[in-house]
């Protein structure tokens, strides 16, 4: 499914539960309402006829028309608000007695307003005594009944109003439960939803990671396994399609500086070997002039064959062909070795060569080949650029985490903006010197690439034109390989 | 001057390389006989033997490769030095040691190199 539908899908369903949820808790307090509006009904009534009890003793002492007023208005309220209540059917039995009490409240009590008015309507003759008896043992009667009719209306109203208030807190406390299950279900539901739809979009995409990271360290033969046909999906088939092409392209590549480095070098070897079969007298003697030609045919052909080799590095350092065929080697014999190759280039020029290298040098893992041409390239340039008479000195020691060499000339040096160029292909400073010795500028880049690639550092120093110059390079003590860097 | 001389088969595409080795090996007194190409190296091992063979690599119809792998089944254990542009790993040339007697020379070679190492594959 495409990640779009997935998300769509987690965002509805988190819609869906969010209102159903809202819908509850809005029923259940809905519902708390309702049985707040019973209980506030309740406590009307209850006051109502509280007010009625008060009216009835003020009526009973005081026998006022007014209060006869008052008590009809308040009992028509009391009675609508005893026709409202009772909408929960707990309470509907209940409410019914407390009516049927409340209106026989209101015929006792207009009765005796009746009675009373009758006894006033009695003439002198006719309040005989046994007539007045009777209706004082009537009224007597009347007051009693309406006095206990009273009381129980009261308790029955109190009753009622303490047991919708109970009913509200119950509501109220089940309300509150009610939500909060309801809260914490909405949570775990929209967490299982969430992690399921984000564990199905992430898990692709952490495969998709880790492919394009060894990709990204060179391993070209990657592949990943597509499982979702979602947009993480695709991306993964186009990688693959990608890495396909690249995979073959970098053969491609490879195959041309193969070839390149077959076309470019063939024609040199008869150019090479024809001028040595001469100058080796194998074609007859040669005069002067013959030997010093073929020297210079000798000496350009072996200038373009190093040319072309040096362009082939850099190709294969920029685009780390490089493969180091590593093992322990002791890097003091390796210096040494470069310094001798070197001692008859400079006692030519009068140059002295000294090495002082610290004792107990630890093996190094490294690649032998490579770093001896380092040297060699370092070595070649100070003693280039190192006028006659001057020294070369190479020092060899060790620091914490790895081991310093350093080539320092008594030469030409360099200004701050050679300085920073050095190591770029094809850099050279426009002196005399370089015109004369011809090389081609890539020396140093070469070393670099080398260097780095065995996870070291080179820098060069000079305190100016003139004043000599310092090259140092490190190798790591532990074998802590990097992929050499552009 | 030993009276028979040692057979060396040179085989390369270059004709002019193939000639200039002709020409210093047979200045060192061995018998160089230089074929161009894969086919014609088989018809020779086929019917003549010889003390060393000299392989280019890069050749069009056969490599070195295959050619050797051939020769090998015809004749197994003969000297072989690779002459080569390209340089072999050393993890191949590892493998290679356990078929015959190898070295690699690459080209451009000096002349003196050529000659120190034929010397010593042949002397082997
Ligand atoms: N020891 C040194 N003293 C003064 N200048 C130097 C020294 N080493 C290098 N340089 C300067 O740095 C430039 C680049 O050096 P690099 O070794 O890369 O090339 P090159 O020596 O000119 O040619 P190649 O090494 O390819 O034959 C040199 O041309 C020179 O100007
Ligand atoms: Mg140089």
């Amino acid at each position: 499914m495409r990640i779009q539908y997935k998300l769509f899908i987690n965002t509805l369903v988190s819609l869906v539960l969010i209102s159903f949820l809202y819908v509850s808790v809005f029923t259940t307090t809905n519902i708390i309402s309702d049985q707040e509006k019973e209980h506030v009904l309740a406590s009307d009534i209850q006051t109502a006829v509280f007010e009625l009890n008060l009216l009835l003793n003020e009526y009973l002492l005081h026998r006022e028309d007014r209060v006869l007023e008052q008590w009809n208005t308040r009992h028509h309220s009391g009675l609508l608000l005893l026709n409202k209540i009772g909408t929960d059917n707990r309470n509907q039995d209940f409410v019914r007695d407390i009516r049927a009490e409340y209106l026989l409240l209101d015929d006792l009590f207009q009765k005796e307003v009746e009675n009373y008015h009758y006894e006033l309507t009695l003439t002198e003759e006719q309040a005989s005594a046994e007539t007045l008896g009777l209706v004082t043992a009537l009224q007597e009667r009347i007051i009693s009944q309406l006095l206990i009719t009273s009381q129980s209306v009261s308790s029955a109203a109190q009753s009622l109003e303490e047991l919708t208030y109970e009913q509200t807190q119950a509501a109220i406390e089940q309300n509150r439960i009610l939500t909060l299950l309801l809260v914490l279900s909405f949570f775990v539901l929209t967490t299982i939803i969430s992690v399921i739809v984000s564990r199905s979009i992430v898990k692709p995409l952490l495969n998709l990671e880790k492919a394009v990271t060894k990709f990204g360290k060179g391993k070209l033969d990657t592949k990943i396994d597509i499982q979702s046909k979602d947009e993480i999906g695709h991306l993964a088939s186009s990688f693959n399609d990608m890495a396909t092409k690249l995979e073959e392209l970098n053969k491609l590549k490879d195959d041309f500086l193969n070839t390149a480095t077959h076309e470019l070098k063939t024609p040199l070897i008869p150019i090479k070997s024809q001028a040595q079969l001469l100058l080796g007298g194998d074609y007859g003697k040669l005069n002067k002039k013959q030997k010093n030609a073929i020297e210079m045919i000798a000496r350009n052909g072996d200038h373009l064959n190093d040319l072309v080799s040096d362009v082939l590095s850099i190709t294969k350092i920029r685009s780390r062909k490089i493969r180091l065929i590593l093992e322990e080697a002791d890097l003091g014999q390796i210096i040494s070795d470069a310094v001798n190759d070197m001692q008859s280039i400079a006692r030519n020029k009068q140059i002295d060569i000294t090495l002082s290298h610290a004792e107990n040098l630890p093996l190094l893992v490294i690649d032998t080949k490579r770093i001896s041409e380092v040297m060699h390239n370092l070595l070649d340039n100070s003693v280039k650029f190192t006028p006659e008479g001057g020294r070369v000195d190479v020092d060899v020691s060790r620091t914490q985490n790895n081991v310093r060499v350093t080539v320092t000339d008594t030469g030409i040096g360099m200004d701050k903006k050679t300085l920073k160029k050095l190591f770029t292909p094809f850099f050279q400073a426009d002196s005399e010197i370089t015109r004369r010795y011809g090389g081609t500028g890539l020396g140093l880049s070469i070393a670099k690439g080398f260097v780095v690639s065995h996870g070291g550092k080179i820098s060069a120093k000079s305190a100016g034109l003139g004043k000599g110059s310092a090259f140092t390079f490190t190798l790591p003590l532990k074998k802590n390989l990097h992929k050499p860097t552009k | 001057m030993p009276k028979a001389k040692k057979r060396i088969l040179h085989v390369d595409d270059e004709r002019d390389v193939l000639e200039v080795v002709k020409t210093i090996l047979e200045n060192e007194g061995y018998e160089v006989v230089s074929v161009s190409s894969g086919d014609r190296a088989l018809k020779e091992v086929d019917v003549n033997n010889f003390d060393l063979l000299l392989l280019d690599i890069m050749m069009p119809d056969m490599s070195g490769w295959d050619l050797f792998s051939r020769i090998s089944k015809i004749k197994p254990k003969y000297k072989v030095i690779f002459l080569t542009v390209l340089e072999i790993s050393d993890e191949r040339l590892d493998k290679l040691k356990q078929h015959g007697i190898m070295d690699y020379i690459t080209k451009p070679f000096e002349r003196d190199e050529l000659v120190s190492r034929v010397k010593k594959v042949i002397a082997s």
